[in-house]
């Protein structure tokens, strides 16, 4: 089985001009943790998470654990002044470098263990030779399909 | 590190000249070391080894010359400042001290200043900065303020305020072990000074960013919501390593009279401390918490250590720091005044740009080998306070001066807001020459 065979196409994306809260009010319209970052000759140019925004809200110092649990700190107000600073920052700036890109005939192995190997979220962008986007593929497709292929073998 | 006890070495390798070989590896240890490339601790082990195995000195030697009372008192503090610090006893502190003057930002970058000098006289510098940085990184932030200039006044107290006591920088304690000096002659000698030295950096702080500091009054108000309160995480704890660190520190100030080295004092603390950390725990759990607690020590600090002061006796057994002490006399032509200036501006100038540990390893034979010329270890005594205050202050010339001037770079690059080497410079540099002034002067006038 190939990438193409379980691929996602209806694919939700984010565009290279847009900023940080055209992103934030897609994730909570759409509940997508993923988008691939595309021009406007639909080419990949990145990739964007609901991590990459985290990343970027959560100054490194915060990130590292050295303040402990921070129960001391404003929490929601230190988030919504860094969210207010950065709001208009491009999204071409929070992509993740570089994001997991997987070709349409690649095997369903291949892309399992791509995922397994890049960690950062479940999803993989699936190009063609021109890095146009196709597809997207995460865990759960692949899971998915090995539901159906015991499904499969239980009937038979 | 005590020349006079030693026996000859029996072998040198292949006949060779024993003060070149043992200048050579000091020489090749140190210039490696400041190249950054590999681990200090990994060099002066092999350093050490290459001393014993060359033949410079013998497995015996190599021990006696390990100052175990540096080794003691530096493990001990580090076991006992673990486990405090994971009471949030630092955080509730600093935020305290930045409410406490209602988030007015110059009022804050004081504040802060002063809780890092007072933490840095009775901890080491590195824990210090290693716990208030990221606090204060979080408080610009909350304020809205470049933390550039918080981090540098942070610098600065760190050095000054560990200038203080025997315990609040590891050169301190070097020379406090090599001298016989207690830890309320530090207190005596060199605390009076460091009020007036800290008092006239932050006024030029002031002069260069404290004018131009402000917050709107709604960033103020996020700084206020902060709950120092919530900061301590365990209460018991808290009030364990606050009388284990109130007992450690009387201890230090009667250990001399009771014939105590301060080393006994902090390694019973650090046991007391571990004791009544998991007193009622289980005895998985116990070892468990020995455990961790043991891992964070800083075991690469004490092989440095350790590996420094064999590489160090190795080139005092053959004479070659005698001879250097007898150079620097004739140069200061025997007088001294101007042998105490020559201590303290050249440990200045050579702990900003190099790492003060070996610096002031090398310094303290030298030092000893001047008793002589100015009428014994008492007559000598001022030389002490100088090295002490020229290699802790000198620590601010410049960001690799002291490692806790690294480990503030460490967080400020993380934090997006990095520190150029030569942009700190320009004003610590500048800093650092004046609080070495003052210091002249105080010497002068106490001493002299």
């Amino acid at each position: 089985m190939r990438a193409k065979d379980i691929m996602k196409t209806a694919v939700i994306t984010a565009y290279e001009q847009e900023v940080l809260v055209d992103l934030i009010a897609r994730v909570r319209e759409t509940h997508v943790r993923m988008f691939p970052v595309i021009n406007q000759e639909r080419v990949v140019v990145g990739a964007v998470s609901t991590f990459s925004i985290m990343e970027h809200l959560l100054p490194a110092y915060i990130l590292s654990g050295d303040l402990g649990d921070l129960a001391f700190a404003p929490d929601m107000d230190l988030l919504l002044s860094s969210y207010m600073e950065g709001r208009n920052l491009a999204v071409t700036s929070l992509m993740d470098a570089p994001p997991l890109l997987v070709n349409a005939e690649e095997s369903i192995l291949a892309v399992a263990a791509a995922l397994m190997r890049y960690g950062k979220h479940e999803c993989a962008i699936v190009i063609d030779q021109q890095q146009h986007l196709l597809g997207v593929i995460s865990a759960e497709d692949i899971l998915n399909s090995l539901s159906n292929a015991v499904e499969k073998n239980s009937a038979q | 590190m005590h020349s006079e006890a030693m026996p000859q070495a029996q072998h040198v390798i292949f006949g060779l000249d024993p003060l070149w070989l043992a200048v050579s590896i000091l020489l090749m240890v140190y210039g490696v070391i400041m190249m950054e490339k590999f681990n200090r601790a990994v060099l002066a082990l092999l350093g050490a080894g290459l001393m014993i195995l060359c033949g410079v000195i013998t497995q015996q030697q190599a021990i006696a010359g390990v100052d175990f009372n540096t080794i003691g008192l530096l493990t001990g503090m580090m076991i006992i400042v673990a486990i405090s610090q994971k009471t949030g006893m630092f955080q509730y502190v600093a935020i305290r001290a930045a409410k406490s003057v209602k988030g007015e930002p110059w009022g804050v970058l004081l504040m802060l200043s002063v809780v890092t000098a007072v933490f840095s006289a009775f901890l080491d510098n590195v824990t210090t900065v290693l716990l208030i940085a990221p606090v204060t990184l979080l408080i610009t932030d909350a304020l809205g303020v470049r933390p550039y200039p918080y981090l540098f006044a942070q610098i600065l107290a760190s050095n000054i305020g560990g200038t203080a006591t025997l315990i609040g920088d590891p050169p301190n304690i070097m020379i406090g072990s090599a001298a016989h000096l207690s830890f309320t002659d530090f207190l005596l000698n060199l605390a009076p000074i460091i009020p007036v030295i800290f008092i006239v950096t932050m006024a030029i702080v002031w002069w260069i960013f404290g004018r131009d500091l402000s917050a709107s009054e709604e960033k103020r108000q996020m700084l206020m919501k902060f709950n120092e309160k919530e900061a301590i995480t365990d209460v018991p704890l808290l009030k364990k390593s606050l009388l284990v660190l109130g007992l450690v520190i009387a201890g230090f100030s009667v250990a001399h009279n009771l014939g105590l080295e301060p080393a006994t004092i902090a390694m019973f603390g650090a046991a007391l401390l571990l004791l009544l950390q998991t007193w009622g725990s289980s005895t998985d759990e116990k070892e468990h918490a020995y455990e961790k607690i043991m891992g964070e020590i800083e075991w690469t600090t004490i092989f440095f250590f350790v590996g420094l002061f064999i590489v160090v006796t190795g080139v005092e057994h053959t004479g070659a720091i005698g001879w250097l002490a007898e150079q620097t006399l004739a140069l200061t032509g025997g007088d001294f005044n101007a042998t105490l200036a020559a201590v303290l501006w050249i440990s200045a100038i050579a702990s900003a740009l190099v790492d003060n540990i070996p610096f002031v390893a090398t310094m303290i034979p030298m030092i000893e080998g001047m008793e002589d010329t100015f009428g014994g270890a008492d007559a000598i005594v001022p030389l002490w306070w100088a090295l002490a205050l020229g290699a802790c202050l000198g620590g601010n010339g410049s960001l690799i001066g002291a490692s806790a001037n690294l480990i503030v770079a460490g967080f400020a690059q993380r934090a997006g807001h990095p520190i150029a080497f030569l942009t700190f410079m320009r004003h610590a540099f500048l800093l650092m020459l004046i609080s070495i002034a003052i210091a002249h002067v105080y010497l002068y006038v106490r001493y002299l």
